[in-house]
């Protein structure tokens, strides 16, 4: 969306600026709250934040985030465990160790949505989204989505495709995908940065604990949000200010796959790594 | 904790939310409901279930702006629910999403109206990303918790909705000749 559509946006708020709205001092407002403290007014019938709002069928939401969150926790037994199944073998061909493209169909031809990997099955935020609507439209319930595979292609980059079998999937490439399992494994130090995660681990959060650091993620987000198309290039240029202008150093700017010049592009910060990656975008 | 019976600790907890968050709160029901009296229904009963609720509410500024609004978009369900029985009662003009307060912004221009228009013409998920993202200014952090999506799906969104925004007004802008 361009800056002046962004712009006329903005001036359609129909609320605008807060500080024309009621302040809490102001004399109507704080008789509400003394009004809720007293108990006179109270809290309507409501299922907690994070339960479904379909009458009758409540679900706890906030159990199934928690759930989301437990398989993507980093545990170090967990991590004992990964590092022992997915390591030191020779690989048969490296993957990339923190992206992933979601493809809608068996084919690197059709549309997809680029993530970063979390989590130990770098399937699960493909399904994710895949319930959600997001790679096919007519598919909502989990039991729509197809069977999901992870597959390295020949240059590196993991893609989740509907299918049972890597050797379905039609590559326009030279060599097959194969695979993303045990035998298909980098040595995770060839991959890393500062950090010593181990390649296919989940990123927690990607929100970066130091405060510098957020408020250059954020000026990176504000900034993308605002244009219609940002190649690499400028994603990369926007991100160098914007580490620069909050004093930021050590993090890694760099593409997940192969990205041409013209491809516009979408941000994924992944703050434990302090990398922030770019993965291009395929048009609607 | 919350119902009163916590003492001063939780009544100050409380009042330092309240002062915090009133006004995001009342600005996120001013653009959903179509009255100023509705708006404040929302806020009155969003704070309502946050003084029950005080030990679920998060410490952190932005998680609870998130679990506040979230919390707001079931009062509203609330509302539409009994906005239509009423409606079904007391034959009045059906309340929809798509009307909003019309607060002192009187001086729109002709290109304001058509992003309006543009915005009333997308799907309801579309205006509701576009509302949180633009208008209430959430980081998809805080859309994701607001909406419970993952944060890849609140960004798909995102940019889907904003895509389809500027299709729209730019169709609404070759209609009106303006091209």
């Amino acid at each position: 969306m361009s800056d002046a559509v962004l712009d006329l946006l903005r001036q359609a708020d129909p609320v605008g600026d807060l500080d024309h709205l009621p302040a809490p001092t102001d004399p109507a407002v704080a008789a509400v709250f003394d009004a809720i403290v007293a108990g006179e007014i109270t809290a309507p019938d409501l299922a907690p934040p994070g339960a479904s709002v379909v009458p009758g069928q409540v679900v706890d939401l906030a159990a199934r985030r928690a759930r989301r969150r437990r398989r993507a926790a980093v545990v170090a037994a967990v991590v004992a465990v990964a590092a022992a199944a997915f390591a030191l073998v020779v690989t048969q061909r490296p993957a990339d160790p923190v992206g992933l493209a979601c493809y809608a169909a068996a084919t690197t031809d059709s549309d997809r949505v680029g993530l970063f990997r979390t989590g130990d099955n770098p399937v699960d935020p493909c399904r994710e989204l895949w319930e959600q609507g997001e790679i096919d439209p007519t598919v909502t319930t989990p039991e729509q989505v197809p069977p999901l595979v992870a597959c390295v292609l020949p240059d590196g980059p993991v893609g989740v495709f509907p299918t049972g079998s890597c050797a379905d999937v039609v590559t326009g490439q030279a060599g097959p995908a194969v695979p993303l399992d045990a035998t298909s494994v980098v040595d995770p130090t060839d991959q890393l940065g500062p950090t010593d995660v181990i390649p296919g681990l989940p990123v927690p959060d990607f929100e970066a604990e130091d405060a510098r650091a957020r408020a250059a993620l954020d000026q990176i987000r504000l900034a993308m949000l605002d244009v219609d198309c940002v190649t690499y290039d400028q994603a990369e240029a926007i991100a160098e200010q914007a580490f620069d202008d909050h004093g930021v150093d050590g993090w890694t700017i760099e593409p997940l796959g192969e990205i041409t010049p013209e491809a516009c592009v979408e941000f994924f910060p992944q703050g434990p790594e302090q990398r922030v990656s770019f993965v291009d975008v395929v048009p609607d | 904790m919350g119902d009163g019976a916590g003492g001063r600790a939780a009544e100050d907890r409380f009042r330092r939310l309240f002062d915090a968050h009133y006004r995001v709160v009342l600005a996120f029901a001013l653009r959903r409901v179509a009255t100023p009296d509705d708006a404040h229904d929302v806020v009155a009963d969003t704070f309502a279930v946050a003084w029950r609720r005080l030990d679920d509410v998060p410490t952190e500024r932005d998680e609870q702006v998130s679990w506040l609004l979230a919390t707001a978009r079931r009062v509203l369900a609330n509302l539409h629910r009994t906005r239509r029985r009423q409606q079904a009662l007391q034959d009045r003009v059906e309340v929809t999403t798509t009307t909003t307060v019309v607060a002192d912004r009187t001086e729109a221009s002709a290109d304001v109206d058509l992003v309006r228009q543009a915005l009333a013409d997308l799907a309801e998920p579309d205006r509701e990303i576009l509302r949180l993202t633009v208008w209430d200014d959430l980081s998809h952090a805080q859309v994701a918790a607001v909406l419970d999506l993952t944060v890849s799906a609140v960004s798909v969104r995102a940019h889907r909705a904003r895509r389809r925004l500027a299709d729209r007004l730019e169709a609404l802008q070759d209609v009106g000749g303006e091209r």
